[in-house]
């Protein structure tokens, strides 16, 4: 095991772990909205479980990104290759955007979310519409999911 | 294709007035404007509706719940049958609801008695004699278990006469009696031990007979409730006659609430109808009565008709896409059409497996067909149905199946000895062509949706608009097209890069020049041509915004080929095959479910902002034809067969 590739698996560690840790955050807010609403309308539990979900995706983004990055450097069902330590820092570089921005966007999509399920509470017609508010928040997730991956893809082992 | 409405007015005599309103009813083609009268009172038939409401929940409870596989289906005769036997059914349901509600109260009261009493059933003396005891008072009660010992030595102490009975949740059973000149001391003084009195039931016989008859009692309340439990579930296997009557009794109330203008002689209803259906609409009235009129009219400026949208099969399935955003107002170009295609081709791009395509056409195909849903909702699956499809081709393309590489060209090219394959690009390996690929698929989005406003625009004569809002960027757009694709695919094409720049830089010029076009001083109009430039960054950022198609292929894919690594990791030994069965099953379902939301809240977004927002106004209400709104029934059949 080289230095570069514990600095790698790092970088997986965080992609994972911080992206997981936004959506969790994400979907526990949503969900304490969902529980108030279903507590007086129970029949909507299934709009609102979408709602919830939707925070949900940037712990995949995050798990994504680290299995692209096991998968590179060996660790999953291969031989680790000998990473050099500037490989290493530039699987770590890699991880990071979607790490952060999907820490703090799944918090925050967590609240639009937990809005978005107030309002289908009220107004169960209106669902779709705050689907679409929340899923714009996702954009910027998206957008870090795609500079991950392409800083990933240009890292050449 | 938004078909123009028309204002109707039907005018009728009296007589005819009912007839008319269930003609229409049936035939579906008026959108009734309530004139400012007053209307039938519906009180009544409301009050009957709550009791079949009322009585279908409480069968529920009873016979089997409908199931989601179950079809109700009637002829329109049988539909508006006034059934009595239905009117029986909703009497005896009611009535056995009752009779097994008074029961149950009745069987809970003897119960408490029951539980009060029992304790002293040994006790053979009639109460009546226990009352009217000469000398003594007696008390029957409980006392606390730790009390006990306490009690009997102060009873002891003061010769008090009592006998401890049983045990029960209450405490121990106590019966005493005292002198009347002490009573008054000895009741206080037991008190203290937490004795509670239990008063002596009104009755002549003794506590050990009534505990007898209470016991009777309760048998046959028990039987009671068996048979009122019996009587319902017969009567549940009819719940489709309550069903049917439950529909039938709504559509009576919305025809009662239709509202009538006057004239000195007749009755008239104004509407909107469909300028296709102008021709039925007559005919309709006049099976009914010689002695009518009908004045068609166009909308006037200051009406807000509604939207009467027409398409085919395919395409009107996703107009539910659509209204869920907004309904399109009646002066614009049905959006529809073109939305459909995108919405299908960016829905199987981001599904992209043949698997999760195979697993949509028989999850939403066996749905549709035996779960027959009914209006947006079946619209909706129709949709995943139909994208189905689009996932195959794109997981034919991408060389996935279940997230494994998978070369359907490869296969058939076996078969004829040759090297073919048909993986296109797999997004996995190739996520910088893909990028691109999702770039460009996002350019023409766009274009298609410029295209719109120009049409737009030149349906509404503003020519100049027409070519500075919408061919300006379409030729910026379509130039960025072609200098990119020299750039990163004919890289020698050097004159492509000229052309396009060519292009590029007619665009910048028409908005230059023409941006300002409404400003009055000079100033005004350099900046306003600088400030549409400007929007260029808006123009940007929706671009990019299409690379969530990259995105969301990669993450369904990615997935799915982790599933299956994790389940391949295990498959030591039989155990492990096992496990690895349920690893596949959890895996590919989770992501499934996750790729299925996450594209359809994407996939609209992309309708909605990005195609939606260059053209698109909304903001109608749909032409919703005064007709039977059924709830419980699923379909009347002849009336399904007619409108074929």
């Amino acid at each position: 095991m080289t230095y570069g590739l514990v600095l790698s698996i790092i970088g997986a560690a965080l992609a994972a772990g911080l992206g997981g840790i936004g959506s969790a955050i994400g979907v526990s807010i949503a969900g304490r909205a969902g529980n108030g609403v279903l507590a007086e309308k129970p029949d909507l539990f299934g709009r609102i479980l979408v709602l919830q979900a939707l925070p949900g995706t940037q712990g995949i983004y995050g798990f994504l990104l680290a299995v692209l990055i096991l998968q590179k450097i060996g660790l999953l069902g291969g031989t680790a290759v000998a990473l050099t330590d500037w490989q290493g820092w530039a699987f770590l570089g890699a991880a990071l955007p979607i790490a952060i921005v999907g820490l703090l966007s799944g918090i925050a999509q967590g609240k639009v979310a937990a809005t978005s399920i107030l309002m289908t509470g009220k107004r169960p017609e209106m669902m779709t519409r705050g689907m679409t508010m929340t899923a714009i928040v996702e954009t910027y997730a998206i957008l870090a999911l795609l500079v991950s991956i392409l800083m990933y893809s240009a890292i050449a082992i | 294709m938004i078909v123009p409405v028309k204002k109707a007015r039907v005018f009728v005599l009296e007589e005819h007035k009912d007839e008319l309103v269930r003609a229409l009813q049936k035939a579906e083609l008026l959108m009734i404007i309530p004139a400012q009268s007053s209307s039938a009172d519906v009180t009544e038939d409301n009050a009957l509706l709550q009791r079949i409401s009322k009585a279908l929940t409480d069968l529920n409870r009873y016979g089997k719940k409908k199931s989601l596989f179950e079809h109700q289906e009637v002829t329109y005769e049988r539909f508006m049958l006034e059934d009595k036997a239905q009117e029986g059914l909703l009497d005896s349901v009611e009535t056995n609801i009752m009779a097994l509600n008074a029961a149950n109260t009745k069987i809970r009261k003897e119960k408490e008695l029951l539980d009060k009493y029992y304790p002293f059933r040994d006790v053979d003396l009639k109460v009546k004699d226990l009352k009217q005891s000469s000398l003594v008072r007696y008390h029957i009660g409980y006392i606390n278990e730790d009390n006990l010992e306490s009690a009997i030595e102060y009873l002891n102490k003061n010769n008090v006469p009592f006998e401890s009975l049983v045990k029960s949740d209450y405490g121990s059973a106590l019966l005493l009696a005292s002198y009347y000149e002490e009573d008054e001391a000895i009741s206080n003084g037991i008190t203290n031990y937490s004795f509670s009195e239990v008063e002596l039931p009104d009755i002549d016989i003794s506590l050990k007979d009534y505990i007898i008859d209470i016991e009777n009692d309760l048998q046959i309340e028990q039987a009671k409730v068996t048979e009122c439990q019996e009587n319902l579930e017969v009567l549940a296997k009819s719940k489709n006659q309550l069903s049917l009557m439950y529909d039938r009794i709504q559509a009576k109330i919305d025809r009662k609430s239709i509202t009538f203008g006057k004239t000195e002689r007749s009755f008239y209803l104004d509407g909107w109808v469909r300028s296709d259906q102008v021709v039925l609409l007559e005919k309709t009235v006049a099976d009914i009565t010689k002695e009518f009129d009908i004045e068609f009219s166009e909308p006037a400026e200051a009406d807000l008709p509604p939207t009467a949208v027409k398409n085919n099969k395919f395409i009107s399935q996703f107009e539910t896409i659509t209204n869920m955003f907004s309904v399109p107002n009646h002066k614009e170009i049905d959006p529809n059409p073109a939305m459909a295609i995108w919405y299908w081709l960016i829905f199987g791009i981001m599904m992209g497996d043949i698997g999760y395509g195979i697993l949509m056409l028989s999850l939403f195909g066996l749905g549709l067909l035996f779960i027959k849903p009914k209006g947006a909702f079946k619209k909706l699956i129709s949709v995943f149905f139909y994208s189905g499809i689009t996932s195959i081709i794109a997981g034919i393309l991408f060389g996935s199946f279940f997230g494994a590489n998978f070369d359907l060209g490869a296969l058939i090219g076996n078969l004829f000895g040759q090297q073919w394959t048909s993986v296109l690009l797999n997004p996995v390996t190739d996520p910088l062509v893909m990028l691109g690929f999702s770039l460009v698929f996002g350019i023409l989005h766009i274009i298609n949706g410029l295209g719109f406003k120009m049409a737009i625009l030149i349906k509404r004569k503003d020519y100049i608009g027409a070519i500075a809002d919408g061919l300006s960027w379409i030729l910026i757009l379509i130039g960025l097209v072609f200098v990119a694709a020299q750039i990163i695919i004919w890289t020698s094409l050097v004159v492509l890069s000229y052309i396009g720049l060519g292009l590029a830089g007619l665009g910048a010029v028409i908005l230059l020049v023409l941006a300002g076009r409404k400003s009055k001083n000079i100033f005004g109009k350099i900046f306003g041509g600088l400030g549409a430039l400007y929007k260029s960054t808006s123009y940007i950022s929706d671009i990019l915004s299409y690379s969530r198609i990259l995105a969301l292929s990669l993450s369904t894919a990615v997935i799915a080929s982790t599933m299956n690594l994790l389940a391949g990791m295990i498959q030591g030994s039989v155990v492990g095959i096992i496990l690895s069965i349920f690893v596949y099953l959890i895996g590919h379902i989770f992501n499934f479910a996750m790729g299925m939301l996450s594209t359809y809240v994407h996939d609209g977004r992309l309708q909605y902002i990005e195609f939606f927002g260059k053209f698109y106004e909304g903001g109608g209400y749909l032409f919703e034809p005064f007709a039977i709104r059924l709830k419980h029934i699923n379909e009347i059949s002849d009336l399904r067969e007619e409108r074929r």
